[in-house]
């Protein structure tokens, strides 16, 4: 099979990453949920080792750049392995990613689940805080997520009210424009709000502002066009409305 | 703002990249390091040969091939071997060079010796050990 040296020691170096991979890996997915920030734990083995991997032949000039890139490369492809993997079966992404737990039910805390995933309740309260959650007594569900955050379902008393709720009629839901941006127009996402520079330079003209380059940013968002000229021509917040010719 | 991403399409395509090149990283560079172990190899054994019969110039032919050799590929074995491995074949080369000008056998043998060993370690014909791994 493996007839010299050089074949051994790339062999080598790409079965260690890859063994190395699965370890931190199985280590990380056994510590709890809280170790755990964003991403998930395929995506967060790769981060901690690639800039180690990276780190040894570059800061060591005898080593050749080969014994760096073989782990590297061998890292990446088992994390793409991963997540495709994770993408395509579900029964794959249970053990790799687990699965979200109910941490609060019906405003009971959990207290068997939380344990299993090595939670304290003061990293429940502080992520109910990081959500503007003050008590546990306003959530009626709360579930932590494969990444580790907390989603939570506030009690119907303390839901926010809804225009469906009031029965109004809700502004239409369009996202947000920036159409200038220090000083120089976005093209394509003034044409996606449906306005054109003539326009523009109307509107401009009317808020006193002879031309983009004034501008520090300018947003079409909700019928309403958003400036704000730059700190050297006064850093004014100007709200226009849309409305009229296009 | 974008509908869409290419992403899927770099990360696929930089997959293939990857395998490509940790292919090449196998299999070209061994040539490289097979053809110049060999001739070292071959080169120090008669120039070994020829110190024992005393032949010192046709000893000194060989090592100043083995050296020719070693020159011509030693950019390419750097990319792939220790810098220092590599440093210390050069050296011993040069010693050896060195000491058949000086007509000094015993310790010419001996660097041969260890020229011999650099260069059966850059192309012995060892299989990868599950010790090797760990």
């Amino acid at each position: 099979m493996v007839k010299s040296v050089h074949y051994i020691i790339m062999f080598i170096l790409f079965v260690r990453a890859i063994i190395l991979y699965l370890l931190v890996f199985v280590v990380i997915r056994l510590s709890g949920k809280r170790q755990i920030s964003d991403l998930q734990p395929f995506d967060l083995v790769i981060t901690l080792l690639v800039a180690d991997v990276a780190s040894v032949p570059a800061s060591d000039t005898g080593m050749p750049l080969a014994y760096g890139v073989v782990p590297i490369l061998a890292l990446f492809l088992v994390q793409q392995l991963f997540a495709w993997l994770s993408l395509k079966y579900e029964g794959f992404r249970n053990v790799t990613c687990g699965a979200p737990l109910l941490v609060i039910i019906k405003g009971v805390v959990q207290e068997p689940t939380l344990r299993s995933a090595r939670y304290t309740l003061n990293d429940l309260m502080e992520q109910l805080r990081a959500k503007d959650v003050f008590e546990i007594a306003d959530v009626e569900y709360a579930i932590l997520e494969t990444n580790g955050q907390l989603s939570v379902l506030l009690k119907g008393s303390e839901q926010s009210v809804t225009y469906k709720a009031l029965g109004l009629e809700p502004p239409a839901a369009v996202p947000p424009y920036m159409v200038v941006q220090d000083g120089k127009v976005h093209e394509k996402a003034l044409r996606q709000s449906g306005y054109d520079q003539s326009w523009l330079m109307k509107k401009l003209a009317k808020a006193g502002i002879k031309g983009t380059e004034e501008l520090l940013f300018a947003f079409i968002s909700g019928g309403k066009l958003h400036l704000q000229t730059k700190s050297n021509h006064g850093a004014r917040a100007i709200f226009l409305d849309c409305g009229g010719e296009k | 703002m974008k509908k869409n991403t290419s992403f899927p399409w770099v990360s696929h395509a930089v997959c293939i990249f990857a395998v490509a090149a940790l292919a090449a990283l196998f299999v070209f560079p061994a040539r490289y390091l097979d053809k110049m172990a060999g001739v070292i190899s071959e080169e120090g054994e008669q120039a070994r040969i020829a110190i024992m019969d005393g032949r010192q110039a046709s000893a000194q032919v060989h090592i100043l091939n083995m050296l020719r050799e070693f020159e011509k590929r030693k950019d390419s074995i750097m990319l792939f071997f220790h810098h220092e491995d590599v440093d210390e074949m050069e050296r011993a080369l040069n010693c050896a060079r060195d000491l058949v000008a000086l007509d000094e056998s015993d310790n010419l043998i001996c660097e041969l010796n260890s020229i011999m060993q650099i260069a059966e370690h850059m192309r012995s014909v060892e299989n990868a050990k599950l010790s090797d791994i760990f």
